[in-house]
């Protein structure tokens, strides 16, 4: 869960659903704090998810 | 998935092979960055030995050749010797680079050939399961050591800079965007460029030499543990703190292993034209 | 009667000029007796054909180099001895698996280890065929004299981008060493094979599917197949494969060669055909072996002599042929019994006697031995 890790706003958090790969997968629970960054992107070692930009949205792999 | 990983990596043969919070992914990540920032993605080989850093140059996609243990840079050079112009990125570990595979690193970097080596360094064997390599500190606990590591470590930037790159670097999965810049600036250098990423291990050295196996924690040894300092003068007192030097070390132009040769073939046809052989 | 231009060279010199007229464009070697004469003239004559022959640290680099210089899209080569070959072992599995085209000439010495580096032995027989780990086939070719060396060469290179596969020649210190007349055949008259590339769009391709002759079509590098070549290979699309996979690409490997022999098997018969005494040989011991017939024949007895071009894979049918109507069948090497072990697997008749004449030590077995040898033994 790098991506809660290395969020300096605390976007994220350990969500309820699993991956494919039978993983928990973190949740994007304060939208509103996100600074668009992309540290988040940057640090994920699954590439799964990404910043789209001004709308501050998240996609997962 | 994110558009950068959509472009570069190879869909077939997902998911990783890679733990959970393993640096490895961060650096498949990282090369696809700094390969599509420079465009160069049309002349790229990457190489590759054994070990799990191996497989970043796999999940790439581009041609790879992922050959023997040790053995990365002697493939690559057989690629460049071929056709010049092909960037070549030979993905390495640190025992597959600075044990089994430490005499081609100190022949291809005496040459000075124009490539790049991306020296992943998580300070042991993890693939094998956690075994000591030469880049593991002292007294540390491996699967090897089991009473304690009685060697001392090999610093893989000291060993490049000594045998003749022309470009050092060092830094880590902790310091995502100096980590692109360095891999282009190495790529783009015409001559032999290592660059060392300090990469978290949960699994092996987080578990066996750290004393936790969450990434979290890993990554934050790795930011804590890695600091800025790029004169050399400077490392001794970096490393009594127990702590790794990271920066841009070294940038030199030297004669281009590559282009003495083409200079070297073109005066020795120049001279059988007029009669002789030299 | 050849046709082409007569020269008088070394072994080891006709095994270079060889390679570069079969279009070796990269050469990666390692010095070592009685194999250097090849690494010496290849720095010299690459250059001048924009070719790059260069000296690496050590065996091992020196073969990886030549797997990475052939998917790189050139013919490359290397040249060794026994302990060289022992390094390159690994190496060899290699390009086995990932079905690199390349040509690796070990011109062997007196073993074994650093063994006798500047006298002559036929020890590497079974490592030229096993000495790899695992399952696998390749072929290994035998010359006699120069002008073998030359043939041999360029049949190698040719086999080699047939079958993609490291081709051995399996040379010695004799043969590497001697210096006599070749018969240099204008380039036009000789004929050159290429590996096969794929015409498909390059999003379909898959790297390890093989055409019907059980060989997959080879791309070069950066010509935008963007292909995993990779060591572990098992299954078609070059990745780690299940037991399945496994099995059937490792004996798609050995049959793509062994299942084809026909194009390649050769085994000469000198002397009487149907005489009752054979010799069977390999190598530079051939030569000790026609002059035994010839003396022979002068003191009215009738021997024939087997000799054994293609020596892995080895060659059943011909060998047994050649044997036909043989009642005494004695194998001449400088071992201590390997081409023995293959003769007596494939001539299997109680009544027929096959007897080991083994000459070790570094020295060349003479004529005269061959004679003493029926005449001791009966």
């Amino acid at each position: 869960m790098l991506c809660k890790y290395v969020c300096p706003c605390d976007v994220y958090e350990l969500g309820q659903e699993r991956s494919d790969l039978d993983y928990l997968m973190p949740l994007v629970v304060r939208i509103e704090n996100c600074k668009v960054c992309g540290l988040c992107e940057l640090h994920c070692p699954d590439m799964a998810l990404t910043v789209i930009g001004k709308q501050k949205g998240k996609e997962k792999a | 998935m994110n558009p950068i990983g959509e472009k570069y990596l190879r869909k077939d043969f997902l998911p990783f092979i890679f733990c959970p919070g393993c640096g490895d992914g961060m650096i498949v990540q990282a090369l696809a960055h700094a390969v599509d920032e420079l465009g160069i993605r049309d002349d790229l080989v990457l190489t590759a030995g054994i070990g799990c850093s191996a497989w970043i140059a796999v999940y790439t996609h581009a041609d790879v050749l992922k050959v023997l243990h040790g053995r990365a840079i002697p493939a690559a050079i057989g690629l460049k010797a071929t056709k010049p112009s092909r960037k070549v990125v030979t993905v390495t570990g640190d025992g597959d680079c600075l044990a089994i595979g430490g005499n081609h690193l100190l022949h291809a970097a005496r040459r000075n050939i124009d490539m790049t080596v991306l020296m992943v360094n998580n300070q042991i064997y993890a693939m094998t399961g956690g075994q000591v390599a030469p880049s593991t500190p002292f007294s540390a606990k491996t699967q090897t050591t089991p009473y304690g590591n009685v060697e001392k470590k090999l610093d893989g930037c000291k060993v490049a800079i000594a045998c003749g790159a022309t470009m050092v670097s060092r830094w880590s999965t902790a310091h995502p965007k100096q980590l692109i810049k360095a891999i282009k600036k190495g790529i783009a250098h015409k001559g032999f460029s290592y660059v060392e990423i300090v990469s978290q291990c949960p699994v092996q050295t987080g578990r066996y030499l750290l004393g936790s196996g969450s990434p979290q924690f890993n990554l934050q040894w790795i930011k804590d543990h890695c600091v800025k300092q790029e004169d050399p003068s400077k490392w001794a007192e970096v490393e009594a703190q127990g702590n790794i030097p990271i920066g841009d070390f070294l940038q030199v132009e030297q004669p281009e292993f590559m282009e003495e040769v083409a200079k070297m073939n073109r005066r020795v046809k120049e001279a059988q034209a007029k009669g002789g052989d030299r | 009667m050849k046709k082409g231009r007569i020269k008088v060279m070394l072994g080891n010199e006709a095994c270079a000029e060889a390679a570069l007229l079969a279009g070796c464009r990269f050469y990666g070697g390692y010095p070592i007796t009685p194999a250097t004469e090849i690494l010496e003239i290849l720095s010299r004559r690459l250059p001048m054909v924009d070719g790059l022959c260069l000296q690496f640290e050590d065996e091992i680099a020196a073969l990886v180099a030549v797997v990475g210089a052939s998917w790189g899209g050139a013919k490359a080569m290397t040249a060794t001895s026994g302990p060289g070959f022992c390094l390159m072992q690994e190496a060899i599995g290699l390009a086995v698996a990932v079905e690199a085209p390349c040509v690796i000439v070990d011109v062997m010495r007196g073993g074994p280890c650093s063994g006798q580096s500047t006298s002559t032995a036929q020890g590497d027989l079974y490592q030229a065929r096993y000495g790899s780990n695992g399952d696998y086939s390749l072929i290994c070719l035998c010359p006699s004299d120069a002008q073998e060396m030359f043939d041999h060469t360029i049949k190698a290179f040719n086999l080699a981008e047939r079958f993609r596969i490291p081709v051995i020649i399996l040379s010695d210190e004799v043969v590497g060493h001697i210096r006599e007349k070749v018969c240099i055949p204008d380039a036009k008259d000789l004929k050159f094979v290429e590996r096969k590339a794929p015409t498909c769009p390059k999003d379909q391709f898959v790297v390890f599917k093989p055409e019907a002759n059980d060989v997959p079509l080879m791309p070069n590098f950066n010509t935008g197949y963007r292909v995993p070549v990779i060591s572990q290979a098992k299954s078609l699309n070059g990745n780690r494969g299940n037991a399945k996979e496994a099995d059937e690409n490792i004996r798609r490997i050995v049959r793509k060669i062994e299942d084809h022999m026909d194009e390649f098997a050769e085994v000469k018969i000198y002397g009487d055909e149907e005489a009752e005494t054979a010799f069977v040989t390999f190598g530079s011991v051939c030569r000790a072996a026609r002059s035994a017939v010839d003396m022979a024949k002068e003191k009215g007895m009738a021997l024939r002599s087997v000799e054994v071009k293609t020596v892995w894979p080895f060659p059943d049918q011909l060998v047994r042929k050649a044997l036909a109507g043989a009642r005494r069948i004695v194998v001449a090497e400088m071992n201590l019994g390997m081409l023995q072990r293959e003769v007596e697997r494939v001539v299997r008749q109680p009544e027929v006697k096959i007897e080991l004449f083994s000459k070790i030590g570094g020295m060349y077995p003479q004529p005269q031995e061959f004679l003493r040898f029926l005449e001791e033994k009966r």
